[in-house]
Formats: C-alpha cells, sequence, structure tokens
C-alpha cells in the first residue's frame, strides 16, 4: 500500500484540553465524594474561581488552598481559605471561593473537607495560564486622559508658581524678571513632563508586549504521512523557557493520546497511542483509513503535570489500505451508525446550560462483560462540532490521569491506581463535565465489553 | 504670568509676615507622610508574609489615609487662602495657580494627591489586563509613588515656608526645625524604600548596592540639611530620623502573626517578616557634618560634591564589614533579624544560605559600579546642598 498523503496544518492557540479551561474532578476527600470546579483566571497572576460540591449532609466546613503540582514549594500550602456555601436554593451542598494563581505552570488546588465523619483531602491539578488582555474600556481611558491633563499641567504651574513666587516675602508681588523665569522654567518642566511621558508610553508597550509572549501558547503539532506512517513533530512556538519537548511522563501507560476524527462529519473517531520515537517526534503506523481531511488531538502530559493538547489538521490525498491492524488500546468508532452498546442513562436535557458541571452518564446495554479500558470504565470526548472545543474527560473528571498520580494524596497511596485497574469494570459510568461556551457538541464515548471496545456518539446542545 | 483670581477681594493692612505657631495643617500633613511610610512598609511586609491582599487591609488604609489626609489639608489650605478673608496671613504666604492661593507644598500636596487617586483605577485595570503585579515597579505603581513622594515634597515645603517665617528662638521655630528634620527623615525612609530591590543584605559586598545609595539618597539627606537653618549636625539628624524609623517598624513588625495566603510558598512565614536592617548612615552624616561645618564658605556645589564624596567613603567604609556581621549567625535575632525571609525565599536562595550575592561578575564591572556610585554621590550631594540654599529662601 502506498498511501501518499499531503497536510496542511493549523495549530489552534487555546489552552489544554482545547477552548476548554475549566477543570471538572469528581472524587473521595476522606469519607466524603466530592465535585470539585476550578475556573482558572484569565491572566496570570489571577484569581481562580473553586467551587466545591457534595451530596453529602455531614460536612461541616470545607477549606481550600493553591500550590504547585511538583517541585520544592508543592511542600509548603499557603493557608488555606474557608468556602462559602452556596444560599442558592438551587445550589444546595455547593461551597464557593477563590484563589489567587500566582505564576504560570502546573498548581493543584487542595481540598480540605471536615464534618461529622472527620477530615478528608483531596487534590485536583489544574493548569494556570495566561490567556488574554483586557483592552480598557471608553469611559475609564476618558477619566484617566482627564485625570493625567491635570496632573500634566498641574505640575507645569506649580513648577511656575514656585519660581515666580516661593521665595518672595509674604505680600510682595513677583518682578519681570521672576515672571520670566518662571515662564521659562515652565518651559522646562513642559519639556520634562513630555519626555516622561513618551518613556513612559513605551515602558507601558514594552510591559504589554512582554505580557504577550507570556500568553498560553499550545505546542505545535505538525502531522506528515508516508507510506501509511503517520509522523507528528512537536515544535515549541514559545511561551516558558522551561517548557520542554522530552519531558512527558505516561498518561494510562502511553505517553501520547491521540484522537484523530473524520471531517467535515465527525462520524468516524480513532483513539491511538503513537510512540516516542525522537525528542518531539511521535510515530504512528496508521489503521486502514479512507482520504481525507482528518482532524487531529493530541494529549501529553509534562512532567511536572502541566498537561497540553496539540491540534492539527491532517489531509490524506490517498486512502490508507489496508493499514495496520488496531492492537493494544487502539480503537476505533464508527458514528454513521447508531451503536446501541452504549445508552445515554443520565437524564438528559434537550439543551445544557453553559459552565454548570453535569455528570454524564452511561451503561452498556445489556449490562454484563463490562470491562476496563486502559484502567478505566470509560473514555468521554467532548468535542464542539465547529472543533473549536474538545476535552478528553476520564469518570473522576477532565484531569489528566498522569497529573492526578502526582497529588500528595496519590503518592501518599501508590496503589490506587493499580486498584482500579485491578477493580471489576462497572457497566454504568459518569463523567462530571460543562460545556465551556454555546454550541452543538458530540459526545463521543468508549467502554470496553467482553474485550472489545465500544464507541458511540450522542450529540446536544449546550447553550 | 497673569492670573486671573476668583478670590475675595483683601482688607488693605501690614501683611503677616512671621509664623508664631504651628498650624494644624502642618500636623496633618506630617500624621499623612507619617502614615504613608508606616502603609508602605506594612504594605510590603504583608506582600512578604501574607502575599495576598485586599483594597482594604490596614497596610492599604494607612496608606489612603496620607491620601485623605493631605487632600483635605491641602484643600482648606487653598480654599481658604483663596476665599476666605479670615485666612489673611495665609493668602500672604501663598503663591497663585490657575487663580488660587495657597502655599507652594499645600498645591504639590493636592497634586500628589490626585496622583493617589488616578493610581487606583489605573492600577485595577492594570491588574485586570496584565494580572497582579510580580515587579513592585509598573506603571500604575510608579503613579502612586509619585504621589506619595509629592505629598512629602509637599509636607517639605509647607514646614520650611512657615519655619523661614518663624522667629528664631520661638516655640514654633524649634517644633518647625524638628518637624522639617523629621520630614527630611522620611523622604530618605521613601528613597531607601524605593531602591529595596538592590540593597537586600547579600548585595551589601556588590558594588550596585552602593551605586543605588548614591543615587538615591544624598539629594534628599543633603537638601534638607542644608536649608534647616544653622544646624552643626542637620545631616547626622535626619539620618538618625531614618534609621530610627525604619528600625522601629522593622521590630514591630515581627511581634505580630502571619501566614501565607498564596503560593508558592517556599519558606513557611509564621510571622510579619522585616525587610532589613537600616542603613548606616549616621556615620557617613556625621563624616559629612564635620566637613560642612568647615565648609561654609565654599560654593554650594563644591561643599557639597565633597560632602558626597566623604559621605560615600565613609558609607562604604562602614558598611562594608556591618556586611559580613550581617551574614554571621550575631546577626539572627530579634534586633537584627537576618534570618526573616519571606515565603517565597527557596532553600538555595543566597538570603537563605547566608551567602553575598556576586552582582558584578567581573573586577572590572565592579569598579566601575564603585567608580559611578562615587560619582552618583557626588553629584547628587552637589545638587542637593545647592538646591538647599534655594529652599533655606524659600517663605510661602
Amino acid at each position: 500500500m502506498r498511501a501518499a498523503a499531503l497536510l496542511l496544518l493549523a495549530a489552534f492557540t487555546l489552552p489544554a484540553h482545547v477552548g476548554s479551561p475549566d477543570v471538572f474532578q469528581e472524587g473521595q476527600a476522606g469519607p466524603y465524594k466530592i465535585l470539585v470546579t476550578i475556573r482558572p483566571p484569565q491572566v496570570i497572576p489571577g484569581v481562580a474561581e473553586i467551587e466545591v460540591r457534595t451530596a453529602a449532609q455531614d460536612v461541616r466546613e470545607v477549606r481550600i488552598t493553591p500550590l504547585p503540582l511538583t517541585g520544592e514549594a508543592a511542600r509548603f500550602a499557603p493557608a488555606a481559605d474557608l468556602a462559602t456555601p452556596s444560599r442558592d436554593a438551587d445550589d444546595q451542598g455547593a461551597f464557593h471561593g477563590q484563589l489567587w494563581m500566582m505564576t504560570s505552570g502546573s498548581w493543584q488546588v487542595r481540598v480540605r473537607v471536615d464534618g461529622a465523619r472527620g477530615r478528608g483531602e483531596m487534590s485536583v491539578p489544574v493548569a494556570a495560564v495566561a490567556r488574554s488582555t483586557q483592552s480598557m474600556q471608553t469611559p475609564l481611558a476618558l477619566l484617566l486622559a482627564v485625570l493625567a491633563l491635570v496632573l500634566v499641567t498641574g505640575i507645569v504651574s506649580i513648577t511656575g508658581a514656585a519660581v515666580r513666587e516661593a521665595s518672595l516675602s509674604p505680600g510682595d508681588e513677583p518682578d519681570s524678571p521672576r515672571r520670566s523665569r518662571a515662564r521659562i522654567a515652565m518651559g522646562v518642566a513642559a519639556a520634562i513632563v513630555t519626555t516622561a511621558l513618551f518613556f513612559g508610553n513605551m515602558w507601558w508597550q514594552a510591559e504589554a508586549r512582554a505580557y504577550d509572549r507570556y500568553i498560553y501558547k499550545p505546542l505545535e503539532m505538525k502531522p506528515t504521512t508516508t507510506a501509511g506512517r503517520l509522523e507528528l513533530r512537536i515544535s515549541d512556538p514559545g511561551w516558558l523557557r522551561s517548557r520542554a519537548l522530552d519531558d512527558f511522563i505516561p498518561d494510562h501507560t502511553h505517553l501520547m493520546h491521540l484522537f484523530v476524527v473524520r471531517l467535515p462529519d465527525l462520524n468516524a473517531v480513532w483513539h491511538l497511542h503513537p510512540r516516542r520515537e525522537d525528542s518531539g517526534l511521535f510515530v504512528q503506523d496508521l489503521p486502514a483509513m479512507p482520504a481525507g481531511r482528518y482532524q487531529l488531538y493530541a494529549d501529553v502530559v509534562h512532567a511536572n503535570g502541566l498537561a497540553e493538547t496539540m491540534a492539527a489538521e491532517l489531509e490524506l490525498t490517498a486512502p490508507v489500505a489496508p493499514g495496520k491492524p488496531l492492537e493494544g488500546d487502539d480503537s476505533f468508532g464508527d458514528a454513521s451508525v447508531p451503536n446501541t452498546a452504549i445508552r445515554f442513562a443520565s437524564e438528559t436535557a434537550s439543551t445544557y446550560v453553559t459552565r454548570r458541571p453535569v455528570s454524564f452518564t452511561f451503561a452498556l446495554e445489556p449490562a454484563r462483560d463490562a470491562g476496563l479500558y486502559m484502567g478505566m470504565p470509560g473514555h468521554a470526548m467532548f468535542l464542539r462540532k465547529d472543533r473549536g472545543v474538545f476535552a478528553h474527560v476520564h469518570p473522576g473528571g477532565s484531569v489528566a490521569m498522569a497529573a492526578l498520580a502526582l497529588t500528595r494524596e496519590a503518592q501518599a497511596d501508590p496503589h490506587a491506581m493499580h486498584r482500579m485497574m485491578d477493580a471489576a469494570a462497572p457497566a454504568t459510568v459518569s463523567f462530571p463535565y460543562g460545556f465551556p461556551s454555546p454550541g452543538d457538541y458530540r459526545i463521543f464515548v468508549q467502554m470496553k465489553r467482553a474485550g472489545k471496545v465500544e464507541t458511540a456518539a450522542f450529540d446536544v446542545t449546550a447553550r | 504670568m497673569a492670573h486671573a483670581s476668583v478670590s475675595l477681594p483683601l482688607p488693605r493692612a501690614a501683611p503677616a509676615t512671621t509664623t508664631t505657631a504651628v498650624p494644624w495643617y502642618v500636623w496633618c500633613a506630617v500624621a499623612a507622610n507619617t502614615s504613608s511610610m508606616i502603609g508602605v512598609h506594612w504594605d510590603i511586609s504583608w506582600h512578604r508574609s501574607v502575599g495576598r491582599d485586599t483594597f482594604w487591609t490596614p497596610a492599604h488604609i494607612a496608606i489612603y489615609l496620607c491620601g485623605v489626609l493631605a487632600g483635605l489639608s491641602s484643600a482648606h489650605m487653598i480654599l481658604s487662602a483663596t476665599f476666605s478673608a479670615a485666612a489673611r496671613a495665609l493668602r500672604e504666604q501663598s503663591v497663585r495657580i490657575w487663580g488660587f492661593h495657597g502655599p507652594l507644598g499645600a498645591f504639590i500636596m493636592a497634586w500628589g494627591t490626585i496622583a493617589m487617586l488616578t493610581s487606583a483605577p489605573f492600577d485595577d485595570w492594570w491588574h485586570s489586563a496584565y494580572g497582579l503585579d510580580v515587579r513592585i515597579i509598573s506603571p500604575p505603581h510608579t503613579l502612586l509613588a509619585l504621589g506619595i513622594f509629592h505629598i512629602q515634597l509637599g509636607a517639605i515645603l509647607l514646614i520650611l515656608g512657615r519655619l523661614n517665617l518663624a522667629e528664631p528662638g520661638t516655640a514654633a521655630h524649634r517644633t518647625l526645625r524638628w518637624l522639617y528634620l523629621y520630614m527630611g527623615g522620611l523622604a530618605v525612609v521613601n528613597m531607601g524604600t524605593f531602591i529595596m530591590e538592590y540593597t537586600f543584605r547579600v548585595n551589601m559586598h556588590s558594588a550596585v548596592f552602593y551605586l543605588a545609595v548614591g543615587l538615591a539618597i544624598p539629594f534628599f539627606l543633603f537638601s534638607v540639611a542644608g536649608s534647616a537653618g544653622p544646624d552643626p549636625w542637620a545631616t547626622t539628624k535626619v539620618a538618625a530620623v531614618y534609621m530610627i524609623f525604619w528600625q522601629t517598624i522593622n521590630v514591630i513588625l515581627p511581634l505580630f502573626p502571619a501566614e501565607p495566603k498564596l503560593g508558592p510558598v517556599y519558606y513557611p512565614v509564621t510571622h510579619f517578616v522585616p525587610s532589613w536592617f537600616p542603613f548606616l548612615l549616621v556615620i557617613p552624616g556625621a563624616a559629612a557634618d564635620l566637613w560642612l561645618q568647615r565648609a561654609s564658605q565654599l560654593r554650594a556645589w563644591i561643599a557639597g560634591g565633597i560632602a558626597g564624596l566623604i559621605f560615600m567613603a565613609t558609607f562604604l567604609a562602614a558598611q562594608w564589614p556591618f556586611g559580613n556581621f550581617l551574614l554571621s549567625p550575631a546577626a539572627r535575632n530579634w534586633f537584627f533579624y537576618a534570618e526573616a525571609f519571606d515565603y517565597r525565599t527557596g532553600e538555595r536562595n543566597f538570603s537563605r544560605l547566608h551567602h553575598f550575592f556576586p552582582w558584578e561578575k567581573t573586577t572590572g564591572e565592579f569598579l566601575t559600579n564603585l567608580a559611578l556610585a562615587f560619582t552618583a554621590a557626588i553629584i547628587t550631594a552637589a545638587l542637593g546642598h545647592s538646591l538647599s540654599r534655594w529652599l533655606a529662601r524659600v517663605k510661602r
């Protein structure tokens, strides 16, 4: 088989996942089951909104604190803040708080829950990245302009008055030479102020440019194919100097999770696991695929727990045939025909409210022979149909498992992951997630039954 | 320049030419500046100990209080001198700006108040656009610092005008002179604060430390000391005010508990963190005074320039070995607080290691910066001492 291919690629400049910065994570804080939502700030340093929800009736107090996920400072947590219980009747059991994220990078929010059954803690990794700058609103700009005018003319006038009258004895009037000197002094002051404003403006622009460089730029991924072999070349467009291309850690035993979605109908999805061939180079022998355009999303996790999703578009000018048969954890789903093996089990809404966390529940039908897929009862991909939003979510939530494993609680119990992998798989699985923005979404759900990965697609709308 | 006046006509009378008592607005201006310097140091400690703040932290309130007191006193002076026939004496001792009358210091304080007010919405927007300041020196913070600085400058000129009109030997004169020296000390505190990022303990064997001091300190030290009337030890007194004020704050702050409310935390802070021990300015101050006592016949810029040279030489001789002491175990106590670190100080930081930081990487760089430090001290002292001659004539 020879599949020649050419591709073009555009990387979307959106943070990981893609266009879905909010974090939703469910877990146990000691005896209490909680759902944590973290809404990271737009600017860094900036304020993250934290929501902790629990169905437990005996929770007395929830405290939250931010700290880096790894490194020296991960040993010392700042004083924890008290989260405030929600007064909203529709949001009972919710606690709200705000936390400062001071530096870009990989952070965690530690949640401490106190209640009748004692104390429990849970940490949730979160990426703190600057995403935008805010322009100045016109009324504020006008106000500042007026005040600036007063200050500039004021200091010039004060200089004139100082030279003209300050050393006069009480009651004396300034003579003509003093007035002349005052006029000269005012001219000099005006020149100095103008120069200061000029350099001040240069300084402001330099600060703004420095901040622009600080805004998150995802890793770029350039796909090429030769004879059915896909090469993904990763490059750093420049962001934090500490970001590396060779420090990825396994997430569910794989360094990369690659999702390939056929365009434009989104009716076929491949979940592949390219192998690392060199620093910044991953390769994948493609399965059989028709010619056409494909959207690629590649999830990786850095050693410090920072998860990134690279996006690119691939165009196959010729089909890959017969291709390499799927093996290991690689899977394929055809959404052009309904898959009755997986049922949307939660109460479905015709439309979902954006940013509100929802537990999306799916069940195998019939409910037997369930198995774990890469250690998980299921995987879900939330994809906005215009491809501007993509999130790879697990039953625990939207946090990469590799990042979760770096938290203190996970390290304190190194066998937790093994137990999860060894446990009998349930036939029902829930994914906590909130749509970040309005639009039509497709949810791909993957569950395993009798050794076979089932993939089903469900369409929903968020407003 | 012609001015349109909006004031009431004054009754003809002999001009009020002397200050017989210290007016309340002078005390108000002094209180404003004391409040701002306490607030600024408290706020810096807050950011090094707690990290996170709100609009209403006590440190911020102390800074706002400066703006409020300065705004009230300057508004009172300007409005009274302009519109009140009863404030004839004040009007006689006023300058005119935009048709308003008032002491020069009052207008400068009013300018500082407006600059502080302007910095508030500017800073708020700056945070929302670019995040919380990682660095202290940002454009809106510079505007705030300019505001605080002008309130200080205004208070200095306000006191000076009253001092120069007071009868020597009177209680008012003595009080005003001490207030003037005190304000000079606060000006040095302010400048010492401005160069804090260059004057860590661990920089005391780097020439950049002395360059920062040479640029920031002598101008204010010598301009105030030289205009405080005939006082052979004026420079020493201003330096002593600086040291006592700075040290008092640093001894009091650690008495109160504090813990970091921001990450990343590299050092577990338990109490408010002081800055560092004040510069030993009384030593170069006294040396400069000994020189200036003998230099009254010289031109101001020559006397001042030589005072600057003496200042830097004696400062270097005193501060360099003192740096060794501050990094030794003997300084790790409540009085020298050499073991106070902010929560962001990592375990490999030079301060934690009690090692000098080699700012200059080569001997050439070191000698260049040292030469610049001496040059800066000579020039700023010459300028300050020359300005003091003009300041000694300020009456309004």
